[in-house]
């Protein structure tokens, strides 16, 4: 008589799910080449306003108006110190992208100087420069510090939390920004959102945006973007679809690239995030010298030996 | 696998680290989960908030500028741009820190003082860069509809940029002179006439009656 095995409960097959989502091993290649392109992009984030580092950090006047700044009476940096912790992160950002060893360390160094100056900064961009600093504190718990143990060795592995949280964070974002856009805001579904961004001398009027559509090419063009963004948060997820979701996000940021005023920081960080969502057997095909595993001994030629 | 355990995997063999690593992951999931339910409750309950990243969710159908006219103290006014003392603009666009300031848009004790030091330190710029000596600044936001093309001006405040004494100076200067023109405007008979410089009874002396000796 077989002996009958009791299906296991809902909580846990949750709770296998739960651990083969967050917890399984996978090759550390997407993180380590994510380290190195954010770290290039804070470094091109942050070169330009150390230029305005007074107008910046240090103005005496219109700045901050969050009530823990108040509270801590407005702290006014002078410029020496504005300047001595651009000079600790960028240093930082340079090494993270040369180094191979202490990654972490630095990473962590870094971390303080950017928490100030992104604090300090009275211009701080909305969007992409809250978004990079939640992906630099996600950052810290992924498995970046290096490809291999030795030269010539396999590439690594290591738990994928911090990189399932990191890629959960990109996709949460275009998910939130379809619901903001139909609950908060009120004029997506009839194209007049695209209309004014782009009729808007200020943020739009700019290359493609310069064509005059007409109501309906808008209203298209607006239930497309959200349609878009909601294919990307969910459709990066199902490898069958993972490609195009990838294609989509490059098409979308191009066509904002070439139609909004947009900084080019922002859209070379949402397609840049995309790193994280390559496999590392695609990183291997393409760059097969840095990034693919050595051949496995030859059994024959052990035998032999 | 046959690969060395990477650092985290070594934090990984450690219960604490494993402890840390699901907090990390239930932390992020009921931070997710609460930005999303603070979005979905209904305005009126408290703790309600917008979704986040919604930076494109309301693009406005008018575009804004602020426009600052220096008052010189003989009564001139000059338009004195703004972002030719500050550099610094987001992106591809012409938009400084003073664009979006929420200072600039109330109308509270506070937002006048800040606007107050703005204009302050603005005026100060405008005089050493170019020359401007205003005694007062005006500032305004003008607003053009992106369909209609209508222009709106709003005043923002008007700040004295000089010390008291010297507007109190120009103030009364320009009140003398103001009243004199008023008076001469409304007044039947001119303060300052040609007949008065002259010798000889002007229409101020006293008439006398036909034929009185």
């Amino acid at each position: 008589m077989s002996e009958q095995v009791a299906a296991p409960s809902l909580w846990a097959r949750a709770r296998t799910r739960y651990r083969t989502f967050f917890f399984d091993d996978e090759p550390v290649t997407a993180a380590v080449v994510f380290r190195h392109f954010f770290a290039l992009w804070t470094l091109a984030y942050f070169l330009p306003r150390l230029r305005h580092a007074w107008e910046l950090y240090c103005r005496p006047v219109l700045r901050s108006t969050a009530k823990v700044w108040q509270w801590l009476g407005e702290p006014l940096p002078p410029l020496w110190l504005v300047y001595g912790l651009f000079a600790v992160l960028l240093t930082g950002l340079l090494l993270l992208v040369v180094v191979r060893r202490y990654a972490r360390l630095i990473h962590v160094a870094i971390l303080a100087p950017m928490l100030v100056l992104f604090a300090l900064d009275t211009m701080m961009p909305r969007a992409y420069g809250a978004l990079a600093l939640t992906q630099w504190l996600l950052l810290l718990a992924a498995p970046y510090d290096r490809l291999r143990d030795h030269p010539g060795g396999p590439v690594l592995r290591a738990p994928r939390f911090g990189l399932r949280i990191m890629r959960l964070q990109f996709s949460s974002v275009y998910f939130f920004t379809v619901l903001s856009k139909l609950v908060d805001g009120n004029n997506w579904l009839n194209g007049r959102a695209l209309e004014f961004a782009f009729k808007n001398p200020r943020y739009g009027d700019f290359l493609l945006s310069q064509i005059d559509l007409p109501r309906w090419g808008y209203q298209v063009m607006g239930i497309g973007t959200l349609a878009c963004e909601l294919f990307v948060a969910f459709g990066i997820w199902a490898k069958p679809t993972r490609r195009w979701a990838m294609l989509v996000v490059v098409g979308m940021h191009t066509m904002m690239m070439l139609t909004l005023r947009v900084s080019p920081l922002f859209h070379s960080l949402m397609i840049g995030q995309l790193l994280l969502f390559v496999p590392a057997s695609t990183y291997a095909r393409w760059f097969p010298r840095w990034f693919s595993d050595p051949p496995p001994p030859d059994p024959s030629a052990t035998l032999s030996s | 696998m046959g690969s060395a355990p990477a650092p985290l995997t070594r934090l990984w063999q450690h219960r604490a680290g494993r402890v840390l690593a699901h907090l990390f992951v239930l932390g992020w999931i009921l931070v997710t989960l609460g930005l999303l339910v603070r979005g979905v409750l209904p305005d009126r309950v408290p703790g309600h908030g917008s979704f986040p990243w919604g930076m494109f969710k309301d693009p406005n159908h008018k575009t804004k500028r602020l426009v600052v006219t220096g008052i010189l103290d003989d009564g001139r006014e000059v338009e004195i741009d703004p972002g030719r003392y500050f550099h610094y603009a987001r992106g591809f666009t012409d938009l400084r820190f003073y664009d979006h300031h929420v200072a600039l848009r109330k109308d509270r004790g506070w937002a006048k003082r800040e606007v107050r030091r703005f204009a302050l330190l603005l005026a100060e710029a405008a005089k050493e860069q170019d020359g401007i000596d205003a005694v007062a600044l005006r500032l305004e936001w003008e607003r053009v509809h992106l369909l209609s093309h209508k222009k709106q001006r709003k005043r923002v405040h008007d700040v004295i940029v000089v010390d008291k004494r010297r507007y109190r100076r120009i103030r009364n200067l320009a009140e003398r002179q103001e009243r004199r023109r008023t008076f001469e405007h409304k007044s039947p008979i001119p303060l300052r006439t040609p007949a008065l410089s002259k010798p000889g009874p002007g229409p101020l002396a006293p008439q006398r009656a036909p034929g009185a000796r």
